[in-house]
């Protein structure tokens, strides 16, 4: 009796600790996000002498309505939107085709094609030939170019393939039976059942092309093509040189105007809707990056 | 059985064969000004982060009409340099080179011994004369230097005026009655004086900081000038020492100047977090109305001005602090007439395309065109509401939010005279005294004036490759420089461990640089 009480004063102290210090760590992540925002609303001086910290000194909303006027933001903000839902959408679907034949036994040259894909994980391809062939293929300035060049990346494919190795058999033995063909195994019976890896590689792929930025730099010329990314970094450095311009003191719009608040907004408005995925993957995240990465 | 995923894939392989056929947006945009005789340049340089220049920006459809290109310049990443660097490679491995662009990173030599970029000799004359002889002639020289044969024209300079000097509060004085300083004396008791008092007029006089720089001992060349140290933005630079081409970083000179600054930190003089102030926060404590005097570019002074102005400092005026004279040494203020390669031509333009947009440079950097430049281009500098015309600013054209670059490019050669010139330009476009944007304008050129009769001398070391330092980068980025001085100023460390930094610094590469620099010069001589 005595013992099981310990124990479990123990354990309740152990759960204690671990809450603060998981709660440390979340506040410390949090943190950055929960300044920016303070300083998006916050003026200027205030924002420039750094003493902007939780909450926003001297409200004001005009780094916001920046964000609000900018044509080029809202073009760029489309333009990610696109690559990220066609290329997720994409991804998956070309993933899941290739992992579902190299996770069945019977497949012969699954052991040769999953090889290749290891080494082509570990060994990365020198950027000027990578940079040549895609030249080649005719796909400069296309904006299809950052989803065709991430369809398939091999870090989710092991992860997918993983997980379909991970379903018994015997479901697959008896579709064929019933007289069902691999397609039909795959997109009735081997889908269905993947849903948190589907869910957690959706959040990985999401993630990758929405933060894109060497890809677009590298392939794509026009500005009507650019993603948020490229869009809120050429904000900062273009708020960066004002700080320096005479004109700075000069003109309509310049008493208002401060970079660190103009940044600010136009950070949250690139972070924020990749953030708002999180919630609602997050129940199969959890379970997919586990079953993903603890069965070989 | 459900049927989503099975939706899922069709949608998502409809949807990819969809795009790809129709190619979202995909190509370039054509106008109207890029078909017909019209060449397009591509043009990068370090303004290609800011913003885009495309065939639409309302200055390429001028230049289109004026002479006969559009500028494109799509985004660039800087990043210190590191990201175009890199990017400048892919495209010259690629055997794709932008038509003009600024080399890097000392890439221009690499670039004339493989013959990737145009020989300009027997054009530049012609086509840009203004340019040409605006130009001084030791920089030709060195230009020429650079060329296989030392005679010919690969590269266009900057030549750009930047007037980096001592500034100090005219206001904080006038509320304490003291005068400029001119002597390190004087600038000592000055600063005792912004220490003790309310020299900020807020009621407190404990939080005046009399003088800051920032991380590294950068920014802070004001304190090392009475000294006559070479430095520009707080790197030692090459500089005849004892008849001989030297590093500034390891005189006697340099040691008397850290005693000195470090008498200041000792004191309560320098700001005790100079070595830790980001940009950022430096910047902070300035238009925060803490700091009494500085060093800047004078010609950026009036963001800091309208920026104090605007927090409530009304009164505020900025003086120029000239060099402090010092009863022991000679000092100067440092500057370099040639700042770096401006541009090359690739090799693979056509003679016709590099005589226009030789054309468009001279336009651009010809102190006789400053007043059409000044007024400028609709949709750029102005835009015309009701009939009326409406001058723009910087900060307009990003609230404009285009996305467009707003200023002209390729913007090679300034001197005082035409910076004062712009100055009164934008000052004539406002409505007087009474206007804050005017006054930091005004102060600015005063600032600008005094700069231009200080003693500013170009140093000997301006025209060395970046060669010398190969295999030494940590000579090069005045690694060992910075961590003495810091720890030596703050007190970490004697003054006698300088005399260590100095046989460190020999020691870890510093020998073999010197000899290679001062092979570097007298080849130039």
């Amino acid at each position: 009796m005595s013992t099981l009480q310990r124990d479990s004063r123990t354990e309740r102290a152990f759960l204690l600790m671990n809450e603060i210090m998981l709660g440390l760590i979340a506040l410390v992540m949090l943190y950055p996000l929960v300044h920016t925002l303070a300083v998006s609303f916050s003026a200027g001086p205030a924002a420039e002498a750094g003493r902007v910290y939780i909450w926003p000194v001297g409200f004001q909303t005009t780094g916001w309505r920046f964000v609000v006027q900018d044509r080029m933001l809202h073009r760029a903000f489309l333009n990610s939107v696109y690559i990220s839902v066609v290329g997720v959408a994409g991804s998956l679907a070309f993933t899941a085709l290739f992992a579902y034949p190299l996770s069945r036994s019977y497949f012969t040259p699954r052991k040769a094609i999953s090889l290749i894909v290891v080494i082509s994980l570990v060994i990365r391809y020198p950027l000027i030939p990578y940079f040549l062939s895609i030249r080649s293929y005719g796909l400069m300035n296309n904006i299809n170019v950052l989803i065709y060049t991430h369809l398939v990346i091999e870090f989710n494919l092991i992860i997918m393939r993983t997980f379909f190795q991970g379903l018994p058999d015997e479901l697959e033995e008896a579709a064929l039976m019933e007289g069902a063909n691999h397609f039909h195994i795959l997109t009735r019976i081997v889908l269905p059942l993947s849903k948190p890896v589907l869910a957690t590689l959706a959040l990985f792929f999401a993630v990758q092309y929405w933060n894109m930025f060497l890809h677009p730099l590298m392939f794509l010329r026009d500005a009507d093509l650019m993603p948020i990314q490229i869009r809120l970094r050429q904000f900062i450095a273009q708020s960066a040189a004002l700080q320096e311009t005479v004109e700075a003191g000069v003109g309509r719009g310049s008493a208002q105007l401060n970079r660190r608040t103009i940044e600010a907004a136009v950070t949250i408005f690139a972070t924020l809707p990749i953030l708002m995925l999180y919630p609602f993957l997050q129940r199969h995240f959890v379970k997919g990056a586990l079953l993903g990465s603890v069965k070989g | 059985m459900k049927r989503q995923p099975n939706q899922l894939i069709g949608l998502a392989l409809v949807l990819l064969l969809v795009t790809a056929t129709l190619g979202f947006a995909g190509g370039r945009t054509e106008t109207a000004a890029a078909a017909g005789d019209v060449i397009a340049i591509e043009y990068w340089d370090e303004n290609n982060q800011h913003g885009i220049f495309d065939a639409n920006h309302p200055q390429s459809v001028a230049f289109a009409e004026q002479f006969g290109i559009v500028w494109e310049s799509p985004m660039v990443s800087w990043n210190g340099g590191t990201d175009y660097l890199q990017q400048l490679r892919l495209r010259i491995a690629a055997g794709d080179l932008p038509d003009i662009f600024m080399p890097w990173g000392g890439i221009e030599q690499e670039l004339i011994d493989n013959g990737a970029v145009a020989d300009l000799t027997d054009l530049i004359q012609e086509e840009m004369p203004a340019f040409y002889s605006n130009v001084a002639p030791e920089i030709w020289d060195f230009i020429r230097s650079l060329s296989p044969d030392g005679q010919s024209i690969y590269v266009l300079p900057s030549v750009q005026f930047t007037p980096l000097g001592g500034m100090i509060r005219g206001d904080w004085l006038d509320r304490l009655g003291l005068d400029v300083p001119t002597t390190v004396d004087e600038y000592v008791e000055v600063l005792r004086a912004f220490r003790d008092q309310d020299a900020s007029g807020d009621g407190n006089p404990n939080n005046e900081i009399p003088t800051s720089g920032r991380e590294g001992g950068r920014w802070m060349d004001h304190l090392f000038a009475p000294f006559g140290i070479a430095m520009v933005e707080g790197f030692p630079e090459w500089d005849i020492y004892d008849g001989e081409l030297q590093y500034s970083a390891v005189q006697p000179a340099m040691r008397s100047a850290i005693e000195w600054i470090r008498g200041l930190y000792a004191e309560g003089l320098l700001d005790p977090e100079t070595f830790i102030n980001t940009n950022q926060v430096w910047m902070g404590k300035i238009t925060g109305d803490l700091v009494g005097s500085w060093y800047h570019g004078t010609h950026w002074s009036p963001a800091r001005f309208t920026t104090l102005y605007n927090a409530g400092v009304t009164d505020v005026r900025l003086d120029y602090l000239p060099m402090l004279s010092h009863p022991d040494y000679e000092g100067f203020m440092t500057t370099t007439d040639y700042r770096r390669p401006g541009y090359v031509f690739g090799a693979h333009m056509t003679e016709e395309a590099i005589r226009r947009t030789m054309r468009a440079i001279e336009f651009v950097n010809d102190p006789a065109t400053i007043e059409e430049r000044n007024i400028g281009y609709e949709g750029v500098n102005f835009l015309i509401e009701n009939g009326q015309e409406v001058r723009l600013s910087t900060a307009d054209f990003l609230a404009l939010g285009t996305g467009y670059r707003p200023a002209l490019g390729a913007q090679l050669l300034s001197d005082a005279e035409t910076t004062i010139r712009t100055n009164e330009f934008q000052m004539s476009l406002l409505s007087g005294p009474d206007d804050p944007s005017y006054r930091a304008v005004d102060n600015a050129n005063r600032l600008i004036a005094a700069y231009s009769q200080d003693t500013v001398r170009s140093i000997a070391g301006q025209f060395l490759p970046p060669s010398i330092y190969e295999g030494y980068p940590d000579i090069r980025t005045h690694r060992l420089f910075q961590e003495y001085v810091a720890r030596i100023i703050v007190g970490d460390w004697e003054i006698d461990r300088f005399d260590e930094f100095v046989e460190r610094w020999y020691r870890s590469g510093g020998r073999e640089v010197t000899e290679r620099a001062q092979a570097a010069y007298a080849a130039l001589q």
